[in-house]
Order: structure tokens, then sequence, then C-alpha cells
């Protein structure tokens, strides 16, 4: 039988990335290890009538691709889910089934929840409910570790408990430097004596949230005027290209990883960028550049990234990007995430608590 | 490459023209027309495949049938056939091209690698090269034209150097209207293998040119340039017309040839460093030249002499707004000026010899001027009267000239028509003519400038030891290894302090207990300041809390100011607090530097604070620095002069200043991955009490992945 972990946390936390990240650990040593998210966030829409989360999507494209997309993740809601009825009706077969085909052979499932412990409750599907139809233990991500999200995740866990959901511990993710030593104090000593596992802090890594070029040309439907070999890079800061060349120069050399939109007609300025080693351009308003800016950009490999919208618009849309997983930034993360997860998680003690 | 092999280029025995046409439209055509109009003695060698004779000489089908030697081949063939000639001419022993042909980089996509292509040919057969995409090259002394352009100058002293062969032309036939002579002319175009630095160097060593004349969009190796021309103008003028040089002229310059203008503060300091006359525009850079190429550079005072009462009025102003002493006469020139001229002429400088004057009385006047040891540069202008016949005035002049060579004279004949045959006569004779009293006074100051810049004193730079180099090597590693390249607030100000300047006393705190006994450490009152890499402006986010009196304001204030940056800048890594000692402030200047990308570190100073950018009051120089640039610097802002002690106000710590200014200097020397820095302000306090910097930031270069 497949051992359960149910993996939550308040919010945007990182849950999938961990997942990815621990799962690659166990199968690396040779588990046989699934991902499973009975219940998933519509997002973007594959036909009509079929919707599917990204969470979902990259997770089948990296480690799940030999199963169907309802298996992985059997419900998918959108905004409205109160037709289900109070209880859910059938819903509890529906998910029972996939994770059976899921856990198929399987060493470990790694559950996703769907949003916080108590989200769906209303259709019997809150994490609580998830945990005890699978028999999940729970793993809780715990995000920076200021005092009112340690306090949330205490919250959560003595709930828990009350419930009869055997819990495994916590992981505090992106912890800032400047909370690092208090974390690792005051704040590890208060969990220990509440009795809650925990299995290691994370500090704070620009490039677990930070989109790939690639990520953000498929996002704006960008045409990719150079370097398509180089679309791997993690895009940093965001900066609009509305200044001269000269005071340009001060913004790209303070900001990390920058991604510059501006428009093919500024020439002089492109140039400059281009000469300062950006990570990116943007070209806004479908102004093709001179040629001399594209062999620059061949020459210093970097990408040139043509769209047909102004620049609020594409800034507009590259907010969307934020948070979001594709099966692309994902692999481009795996080293770094697995090396986190092998430097800063009590790994062992983490098997030794799920294989028993 | 051997400066010497332009020789191939300047002085052939003998050339072949590949691509010469017997159809008189096309520049092949043209550019055999001009080598044999020129007067070229060498041998010539027309190049067409289809054989036969053109311009009544044998044609060769290809190089390699003709059975003599050749030094310099001109190309003007299609580009796709370039690379080709060039290769061929390199087996048969070849030494110089000049590549008329356009087609290369300027386009783009394959001329791109064409011109890669042709780099590698000349590199290999090592073959000295001017262009592609070219006017040609003229040599007046040889002579020989290998230009497609429509005129031969006369000869002359003065050599231009031009990226735009447009430029070329127009000049060259404003030359002609104008009676102005050449040593050489050369359009650069793409300048592939040759550019401005190899062509300033052979230049230097010419000894048929006495101005070196530049007309650039770009310069590529801005750092190079410097140095060497800081070296030749000890010897010679370089005068430089810079297009591109703001933003708008930028935009034009990269459509032209594909070059990056850098900006404007960044020529302006590295035309002064490499003490290089700048002009504004072609007539300007020409009346620079005519003066340097035909006159004694003087040491200054200006004489001016006219019939003209209003002339002698304009030209003094304009004499006094470029900086330029205007002489004072001895007492006996007085007397003997006095003895001369009739009551009503003004007989202290400048003259009026009012205008019934005639030709002796002008004569007679300028020859007691000049014999004044006080002046050494005399303005004649004229204006049109019956009275004096304008030629016959001209060739008094020459004489008076050829009585006193040592002492440099420039004309000004305000008018047209009347004075055509004395423009033409004064400028053969090499005495600069000019229409206009504005261009007279530019042709003076380019004399006083060049004094000016051959005299300087050469820069002796100094290694200042008492630096703790490996101290600040391991804070710079440390914030690599943090995966950064922007210093926070309080590494800068170590980094500065291992340097020998002075810091306020500071601590970075990560928690209100820490902030604590930091500020009891320090001594109360204290500054917090957020520590972050990605705050830059403090201030804007509620980052900032001055004057704390006791530990529980300290602690309020590390907790508003950590929940004020979590807000108002959520993606920033906050690393902590800043606790810093609350210091005096006294006149506040500031120091920056930025890494310039044609001409590397430049350094700013000026008065400093939160009015830096409303009074602008900063100079400039390109980093090194020696000990009188660094007092120059200052000298040229306004902030000098409230440092001296403005109005009775107590003067300032300028050794201190100078100093800081050198220590940055050896900072960036040690430490040229710098990008970035500023001190602001740089707190300056009264002589003996040093300075402190209040507030510092530094970035780095992105470490390259």
């Amino acid at each position: 039988m497949a051992k359960n972990i149910f993996v939550t946390g308040s919010g945007a936390v990182g849950k999938t990335l961990l997942i990815y990240g621990l799962m690659n650990i166990l199968m690396e040593e040779g588990y046989t290890v699934r991902y499973f998210k009975p219940v998933s966030r519509g997002m973007d829409r594959l036909g009509p009538g079929k919707w599917v989360d990204d969470d979902v999507l990259a997770m089948k494209e990296v480690v799940m691709e030999s199963f169907e997309l309802q298996d992985i993740s059997p419900i998918v809601i959108r905004e409205r889910f109160l037709e289900y009825g109070v209880g859910g009706d059938g819903l509890t077969e529906l998910i029972l089934k996939a994770h059976e085909k899921i856990g198929e052979d399987a060493d470990a499932i790694f559950i996703e929840s769907y949003g916080e412990m108590n989200s769906l409750s209303s259709i019997g599907l809150s994490g609580f409910d998830i945990c005890r139809l699978t028999g999940a233990k729970l793993l809780y991500i715990i995000k920076n570790g200021y005092d009112v999200d340690v306090d949330e995740a205490v919250y959560w866990l003595s709930e828990a408990s009350k419930r009869g959901v055997e819990k495994l511990g916590v992981i505090i993710n992106g912890v800032p430097v400047h909370l690092w030593d208090r974390v690792d104090t005051l704040i590890r000593d208060f969990l220990s004596k509440l009795d809650i596992n925990l299995y290691g802090l994370i500090p704070d890594k620009e490039e677990f949230m930070a989109p790939t070029l690639l990520d953000v040309a498929a996002t704006l439907d960008a045409e990719i005027l150079c370097c398509d070999d180089q679309l791997d890079k993690f895009v940093g800061d965001v900066l609009i290209g509305a200044m001269r060349p000269s005071s340009a120069l001060k913004w790209l050399r303070t900001s990390r990883n920058p991604l510059v939109i501006t428009g093919g007609d500024r020439t002089e300025l492109l140039l400059t960028l281009l000469e300062s080693g950006v990570t990116g351009i943007i070209l806004t308003g479908n102004l093709y550049p001179a040629i001399k800016v594209v062999e620059r950009a061949r020459e210093k490999n970097i990408p040139l990234l043509l769209v047909n919208t102004d620049t609020y618009t594409t800034v507009d849309r590259l907010g969307r990007i934020h948070g979001r997983i594709t099966g692309h930034s994902l692999k481009r993360k795996k080293d770094i995430i697995i090396d986190m997860l092998r430097e800063h998680v009590d790994l062992d003690r983490f098997k030794k608590d799920i294989f028993g | 490459m051997d400066p010497a092999s332009l020789d191939y280029v300047f002085k052939p025995s003998s050339v072949a023209i590949v691509g010469a046409s017997r159809n008189p439209g096309k520049i092949g055509h043209v550019i055999l027309r001009n080598i044999l109009e020129s007067g070229y003695r060498g041998r010539v060698y027309p190049i067409n495949i289809n054989g036969g004779e053109i311009l009544g000489l044998k044609a060769y089908t290809s190089i390699d049938n003709v059975n003599e030697d050749i030094d310099l081949i001109v190309v003007a063939v299609p580009a796709k056939y370039v690379n080709q000639v060039v290769k061929e001419a390199g087996e048969k022993g070849v030494k110089a091209a000049v590549i008329i042909t356009a087609g290369f980089k300027e386009v783009g996509g394959e001329g791109v690698e064409r011109e890669r292509e042709l780099a590698r040919i000349v590199d290999r057969y090592g073959i000295r090269m001017i262009g592609p995409n070219c006017l040609g090259v003229i040599d007046t002394y040889t002579p020989i034209n290998t230009t497609f352009a429509q005129v031969m100058p006369k000869r002359g002293n003065i050599a231009f150097i031009s990226q735009s062969g447009a430029m070329c032309t127009a000049t060259l036939d404003w030359a002609v209207e104008s009676y102005i002579g050449f040593s050489k002319v050369v359009s650069i175009g793409n300048k592939t293998s040759t550019d401005e630095l190899d062509l300033i160097q052979y230049l230097a060593d010419d000894d048929e040119t006495k101005a070196i004349l530049l007309y650039v969009e770009s310069i590529d190796n801005g750092q190079d340039f410097i140095e060497l021309a800081r070296e030749v103008t000890r010897r010679k003028p370089i005068l430089v017309l810079k297009g591109g040089i703001t933003e708008a002229g930028a935009k034009a310059a990269i459509s032209h040839t594909g070059a990056l203008a850098g900006r404007f503060e960044a020529y302006q300091a590295a035309f002064k460093k490499a003490g290089i006359i700048l002009a504004t525009d072609v007539s300007q850079l020409f009346d620079y030249a005519v003066a340097l190429s035909t006159q004694p550079v003087t040491k200054g005072a200006v004489a001016v002499i006219s019939n003209a009462g209003g002339l002698c009025i304009l030209t003094a102003d304009q004499l006094v707004r470029r900086g330029i002493r205007l002489a004072t006469f001895s007492d006996d020139t007085i007397e003997r000026l006095r003895a001369r001229l009739p009551p009503t002429a003004a007989i202290y400088n400048p003259v009026d010899i009012v205008g019934d004057g005639d030709k002796e009385r002008y004569l007679d006047t300028l020859d007691i001027i000049l014999s004044d040891d006080n002046v050494s540069t005399v303005i004649c202008l004229l204006a049109p009267t019956a009275l004096i016949d304008p030629y016959e005035l001209a060739v008094g002049i020459s004489e008076a000239k050829e009585r006193y060579p040592e002492k440099a004279i420039i004309t000004a004949f305000v008018g047209g028509p009347l004075f055509r045959e004395a423009k033409r006569y004064l400028m053969e004779v090499g005495i600069p003519y000019m229409d206009m009293t504005v261009r007279a006074v530019d042709a003076a100051y380019a004399l006083y400038k060049y004094r000016e810049i051959r005299d300087r004193k050469p820069c002796r730079y100094v290694t200042i030891h008492d630096v703790d180099h490996e101290y600040a090597a391991s804070i710079i590693q440390r914030v690599r290894m943090d995966g950064r390249n922007v210093l926070m607030e309080h590494e800068a100000k170590e980094l500065l302090k291992a340097y020998g300047i002075s810091v306020p006393k500071s601590y970075l705190a990560k928690s209100p207990i820490d902030a604590v006994s930091a500020a009891e450490y320090i001594g109360y009152p204290v500054v917090m300041k957020v520590a972050s890499p990605d705050i830059l402006h403090k201030t804007d986010i509620g980052g900032v809390r001055l004057n704390l009196e006791g530990p529980d304001e300290v602690e309020d204030a590390y907790e508003d100011i950590i929940a004020n940056a979590s807000r108002l800048a959520p993606k920033a890594r906050l690393y902590g607090v800043l606790v810093e000692e609350m210091v005096d402030v006294g006149v506040e200047a500031i120091v920056g530097v930025t890494m310039d990308l044609q001409f590397g570190h430049l350094m700013m100073f000026g008065m400093g604070g939160v009015y830096t950018e409303l009074f602008r009051d900063v100079s400039f120089s390109v980093l090194p620095i020696c000990r009188e640039d660094a007092v120059e610097m200052i000298k040229e802002t306004k902030l000098y002069h409230i440092l001296r002690g403005y109005r009775g106000l107590e003067p300032m710590d300028m050794e201190r200043t100078v100093d800081t200014l050198l220590r940055i200097n050896q900072l960036i020397r040690d430490f040229p991955e710098i990008v970035e820095l500023d001190v602001n302000p740089l707190s300056i306090y009264q002589v003996g009490k040093g300075v402190k910097a209040l507030d510092v930031k530094i970035v780095l270069a992105r470490e390259v992945k």
C-alpha cells in the first residue's frame, strides 16, 4: 500500500515545487512516487468544458507523463462548486477511483491541497476530508516564518489532531535573511515545545518564484526574434525602458536578472541594454528593431521577444505570470530545489516518518 | 599593425584599381580618373574583367595578370566579390587596400558575416586596409587621390579623418572656396581594421601634418583613444567634431554607421583628458585648424586692431566670453600709439584707428602693437571703407607677419565680395582670414587653448598605499557569495573605510534587541536605516529614522522600518536595519563614479545633498586621475568657492576632499568591477576636521555566468 502525504499551506507557499523536489529525491533513491491533486482549479481551457490547473499540467509533463489528466486530478473546479450539493454527492467515489489508479504499484503519493485546510468544507472536500479519505499524513508548508504564519500553522495542525488526521510536520519555506536567526532559534524551540516536527528551513531564493523567458514568451504570445536557445534564463526584475540610455544604465546595474520592456524603435536604448547585459528584452507595439540591434543581440545571446501589445497591456499580462507553474520552469528549477532540500531539510527523518 | 604600413596607403609606388570602368558614370571610372588627374607619379593598373583600355591605360583582367608588384589596391567591385579580390591581392603580396564598396556591417545580415570574413583575410595576409564603405584616401604631397570625390584639395598642413564619406565631399568642396589646404584626407568607413587610432598614431609623426582633424560618430576603444590622444596632443593639436553627442544626434548616428554614442558629459570629460579641442560644427573645426596649422602657438594675450569701433567691441566681448585675456600694452606702446593716431582713436586695447584711417595708419599701428612684448596674438579687423584697399592691406599685414614670425596674426575682414582678393591672398600666404569677428575669436581661442594643452604638466599618478586592500576584497567577495551585485550601505561604507575614507560608526542589527545594543555601543542619538540591496531610495518607503534618543525609540524604529519595508517593497530582500552614529553635517558634496560604456570609469564631483539634481553644479573626469586632475575637478564647480570660504565663511578641508577623490580613484583602480559609486553627501568640515561619507551606494558589474 502506498503511503500518502497531504501537502498544504496558506496561499502561494511553493507546494508544487517542493513536492516536485521531494518526489525527485525519492525517485532517485528507487522509490515509486506519484503526484495527486484530487481537486484542482480550472485556470487554462483545454477545450469545450475542459479546464485544467497549471500545476497539474506541469506535473503531468515532468513526473506523471503516463497518467491521464482526469486521474491526476479527477475534480476540476472553476468559480462555482455549490452545485455539487451538501457533502458533494458522488465526489468521494470519483476521488477514490482516481487515487487507486494513481497509487497502483506506488510507494508513496504526494497529494496537493486545493487551497487552505478548510477550503471546500461545504462539499465535503476539505483538507481534513481528503486526508481521512486517503489515509494521508499532513505536511504543512509555512511561508517566510513570520509570527502570523507560524500561528496559523499551529492552529491547523492542532485542528488536524482533533479531527483524527495524522501529522508529519512542517517545512518553513522562503525564509528571508533577516528572519533566519529568529526562525532557527526561537521558532524552532516554539514548535518543538508544541511537539511539531520541523523538517527544515529553506532560505528565500528568488529563482523559486521566477518565471523563465520561455514562460514569458508563452504568456505574451511573443515572436522570438533572437536566441531561442537562451529562453531558459530566469526573469527577475521587470523594467520599463522609457528613460534615456544613460539613465537606464543606473537602473539596469542595480536590478536582478532584468527583463526590459520597450519599443523596437528605441535603437540607442536597445544597444545600451544589450551592452549592459540584460536577461531579455520585450519589444512592444510590433515595432521591429533595427538590423544592428538584432545582430548585437545575437552576438550577446540576449533574447528579443516581439509582442503586438502596448507597454501597459504587456505589463498587465506579465503580472499574471507570477506564481504560475509550467513544466519548463519546473525542469529548470529541479536541481536548485533538490540542492536546497538536501542542504536544509532533514530528509532521513522525513523518509522515516513516511515509510517507518 | 605597424602604423608605418600606412605609407603604402598614402605613398604607394604602384596602385591597381579593381573595378575600373570605361563608363564615366561608374565609381570605378571616377577613381581611376582622380588618380590620374591628381598627378600621381607611380604605376597605375586598371583592373577590369573584360580587359581592354580605360582612360588610355591597358586594363588587366585580374590582379594576378599584372607582372609587377602592387603596393595598393583600390576596390570598387560589388560587395559579393570584394573578399575574393582581397584574397587574390593577399596571394600576390599587395601591401594595402582601400575598399570603397559598401554592403558590409552597415546592412546587417550577411553583410556582417562578409565583413568578419574580410577582417580575417586582411589579417591573414597582413594587408593594411581602409574601409570598407568609404570614400577613399587623398595625399596631396604624394600626390594621390583614390576617392570618388569631385575635387582634389590644395596642399596644406591639415589632415582630415572622417567616419562619414559625405562629410568628406562636403568639406572638400567647401574648403576650395575657403582656400584651405590639406595634407591628407581619409574616409575610414566601417573602420574594420584601420580606425582613427591607427591614423592618429601615423599622423603624429607625419611632417606634412600640423593639425589632425577628426569627424567621428563612434569611438570604439575609448580608453586607448584617450591615452593615445593625450600623448599626441603634446606634439600636435587634435581637433574633433563629434556627431551623436546628444541623444537625438546619437539616433541618427546609429542608423548611419551603426555606432553607439555615449553621453555628452562622458565625451567632454574624455576629450578634456585627451587634450582634444572639441568643435561644434564644420566651420569652427576648420577655423581652429587653419589657425593651428599656420600660426605659432602663443601664450594668450591678444590685441585687437580695427578701423571700426563696432567690430572692436564685439570682438572684445567675444574674447572675454571665451576666457581669453586682452593684452595690456606697455607704456611705450601707448606713447607710440598716441603719437601716431588721431585723438579720436582708441589707443588702449582694442585699438580703433577710426574710420578715416588709411592703409599706412593701419599698418603703422599694427607694427607698434606687434613690437609690444605683452602681445602674442593680433586680431586684425577691417570694415570696408574707400580709404583702405583691402588687398594692399593684406599684403602689408603679411609683410608685418614676416617681421614678427613668432607672433600670431588672425584677420577678420567683415564684408563680402569687396574682400575676395584679400581673402585669397591671405589664405595663400598662410594668414587665417575670417569673415566674422566670432570666427577670428575662435581661431585665437584654438591657439590659446592648444598652448594650455601643450604646456600642461604631465599627470603623475600616485598609488596610495595605506589602504586595506585585502579587507576590501573580502567584502566584495562576501557580496558575490551572497549572489548580489549591489552592496548594502554598511558594506559600501566598510569598503570606503578600508580605503581610508572616514564614515560614521554603524552596525547591522537583525532584531530590535540587537539594534538597542548597537545603539548603546555607538551612543545616542542614532540614525536607523533599512538594510536591503533592493531598496535604493530608503526614505521613500519609510526606511529611515533620525535622531533616536533611547532604547524604546530604537526598538520601535526597528519594527516600523521592517514593517514599512515589507509592505512597500514586498519583493525586497531585507537583511535587517542599520544603526548608525548621528553626525553633524558640514558642506555637502557629492562624489560619484559611473562606468561609461565607451570611456570606462567617469568620476563626478559637485554640490551634494538633496539639491544635487537641481543645481547640477558638477564636474566630470575620466579615471584615473592625478592630484592635479582632482584639484581641477573641484575648481570647476561653484562649490569650490564655498569650500574656500565664501564671503567670510570658514574655509573647509580642501586637502581631505582632494585626498578623498584620490582614494576613490585608487579604490576603482583596485576594483574596476565597481560600476557605480555614489557618496552623497560627502560631508566636508572645516580645515583640519576632515570629511565623512554619510551615505554610500556601490554597485558591482553583474558577474558573467
